[in-house]
Parts: structure tokens; sequence; C-alpha cells
């Protein structure tokens, strides 16, 4: 009989290899969500938006304003999510009058997963009055919510500026935390 | 030759239950950080899963006395490294120090929320049931 089938395991032997094998695999795991983790804070500061396409078209009774923006998380960083696009502007005409107004957040549905170096593109649709069809500049604000890993302790929402009239890039104003959950929620502060 | 190595890295107690709280360390701090940074919680398979692993591990030192005090070395241990993993990717660099401070207490919450009280009180049992049953049957 060769060496190799007298050799036994004994119940302890067995406990412990079953022991070793299943924090190698939770480990390997636990390497990947930390890896992803650490990309985390900078997808959040570095996570951009950009005006693609703005079209005013004469309608009845206003003008009908179709605007596209594009959101890109440039990181490695998944399992982000967009939730929601909110949009407020304020529209300078040549003759130096302003018309004010916002979208409010609406639900994307479904919910748009922020893929690394995915560009997701999102449509809004409204109509305006008093908007004449040229020479104007529109400054958007744009919000848009975030579901993350931290969804049962925070609501974490990005706000952007856009100026059509500069550069298509929006440049990120605040991140603002929100704690839901926690000691009755509410709570919040810019990031 | 490596059967040799190995028998030598176990050949005492003292080795063997050094060994077993590394492992029981690193298996609940693997367990804990991957539940944390997927979804700030454990689930239920995860606790079953740290449950077992302290079965196990209780079962491999197979003495009460001694599987208690691994048990809140290595729980111990883990609660910090998992802080440390969770704090560390915090910077100014992304973030302003007002929110670096909410982040770091969410994050705080987060991983007692995870621990305390029911994971702790499984866990510690199942620790301790294996230890019973390493000392009567292993």
């Amino acid at each position: 009989m060769s060496e190799l089938t007298e050799w036994r395991i004994t119940g302890l032997q067995a406990l412990a290899i079953l022991f070793v094998a299943v924090i190698a695999i939770e480990g390997g795991f636990a390497a990947s969500s930390a890896i992803n983790y650490n990309q985390f804070y900078k997808a959040l500061a570095q996570m951009q938006v950009s005006l693609a396409s703005l079209q005013v078209s004469q309608g009845s009774p206003g003008s009908n304003v179709l605007v596209i923006f594009s959101v890109e998380n440039p990181t490695g960083y998944q399992d982000m999510i967009l939730k929601d696009l909110a949009i407020s502007f304020t529209v300078n005409n040549s003759t130096g009058s302003q018309i004010q107004g916002n979208t409010g957040l609406s639900a994307l549905t479904p919910s748009v997963s922020l893929d690394p170096m995915v560009v997701r593109n999102v449509t809004m649709n409204f109509q305006m009055q008093n908007l004449q069809p040229k020479n104007y500049v529109f400054l958007f604000t744009v919000v848009i919510d975030l579901s993350t890993f931290l969804d049962s302790l925070v609501l974490l929402q990005s706000a952007f500026s856009c100026n059509t009239s500069k550069a298509e890039l929006c440049p990120i104003i605040s991140t603002t935390a929100t704690a839901v959950g926690l000691f009755g929620g509410g709570g919040g502060g810019g990031l | 030759m490596q059967a040799t190595r190995l028998q030598w890295l176990i050949a005492t107690e003292n080795r063997k239950l050094l060994w077993v709280a590394i492992l029981w360390t690193a298996g609940l701090t693997s367990i804990y950080s991957q539940a944390l940074f997927t979804r700030a919680y454990a689930s239920w398979l995860e606790q079953g899963i740290a449950a077992a692993l302290c079965f196990a591990a209780g079962a491999l030192i197979g003495n009460i006395g001694r599987s208690l005090v691994v048990y809140l070395g290595a729980i111990v241990s883990t609660i910090v490294i998992i802080i440390f993993m969770a704090t560390q990717p915090l910077s100014p660099q992304y973030l302003d120090s007002a929110g670096i401070a909410i982040i770091q207490r969410l994050l705080l919450i987060a991983v007692f929320r995870e621990v305390f009280p029911f994971p702790l009180i499984l866990s510690l049992a199942s620790s301790l049931i294996g230890s019973l049953v390493g000392e009567r049957y292993v």
C-alpha cells in the first residue's frame, strides 16, 4: 500500500482545512470589495456632468426646451447608481430680463448604473413662456441623487453648475450628505 | 519537507492558538468588511458564515476558556482593522473636513451596527458551543 492511501485526515484536520478554505474565499471577495471601496470618494469628487445638447423650439403657447445632460463616472468605482436628476435654471436674455424655474427631482425609471467610463445621457424636456428664440444664456444647476452602498445610512446628492455660454463640462458645486434612519433621521451637511 | 514545515508551524499549543487567532481575525475581517463595503450592514447569510467560522475556530481550539479569550481578541482586532480600512480612503483631496467628519461618524455607526449586538452574541455563542464540541468529540 502506498503512502498516499495510508494517509488519513482526522476530523480536526478536515475542519481546519475547511476553516482555511472558507477564509481564503471570503478574503478574495473582501479584497475585491476593499479595492472598489478605495475609489468611492474619488468617484464622488470626480463625477462629471456635461451639457450634451440644448435645443429650443418655438411651440404653442411657449417654447419647448430639450436639454440632454451626460453623466459619467471617470473612475474605476462600481456600484454607484444615478437615481434622480433635477435641474433648476436661470435664462438671461440679451434684453437683460431673466426667467427662472426648475423641473424638480424626477425619478429615472429605471435608475441608471454609473459604470466606470460609461457615459449616461439624461434627457429633460420642459416648456417655457416668454422665451425669445435667440440670444439667451441658460444657467443650469443640475442636482443628481446617487444610490450607493451607504443608502441605509446616508443619501448623497451632488450639484453641478452648467452655463451654456461656457465649456460643456459642468463643474461640481457641492456634494451633500443627508443622514437617514439614524437617531430619527434628518441632519446633513456639505462634503 | 513541506509536511515537516507545516508540522513545525503547529507543533505547540501556543503556535496552534496563534494561527487560529490570526485566521479567525482574517475571516471575521473579510466577512464584515465585504458586507460593509457592499451594503453597509451584514446580511443573515454573512452573519451565518461568521457564526460558522466562530464555531469551527472554537472546535479547533477545543477549550472554552481559551476560545473566549481568543474570540475577544479576534473581534476587537476585527473592529479596529475594519475601522482603519473604512476610514483610510477618506482624503482632503476628495472631501472637505466637514464632509470627512460626517462620513467618519457614519462609518463608525455602520461598523458598530454591523457587529453589535446580535452578531456579537451569535458569534460568541457559536465559538463557545464549538469549543464544547471540540473538547468532547475532536
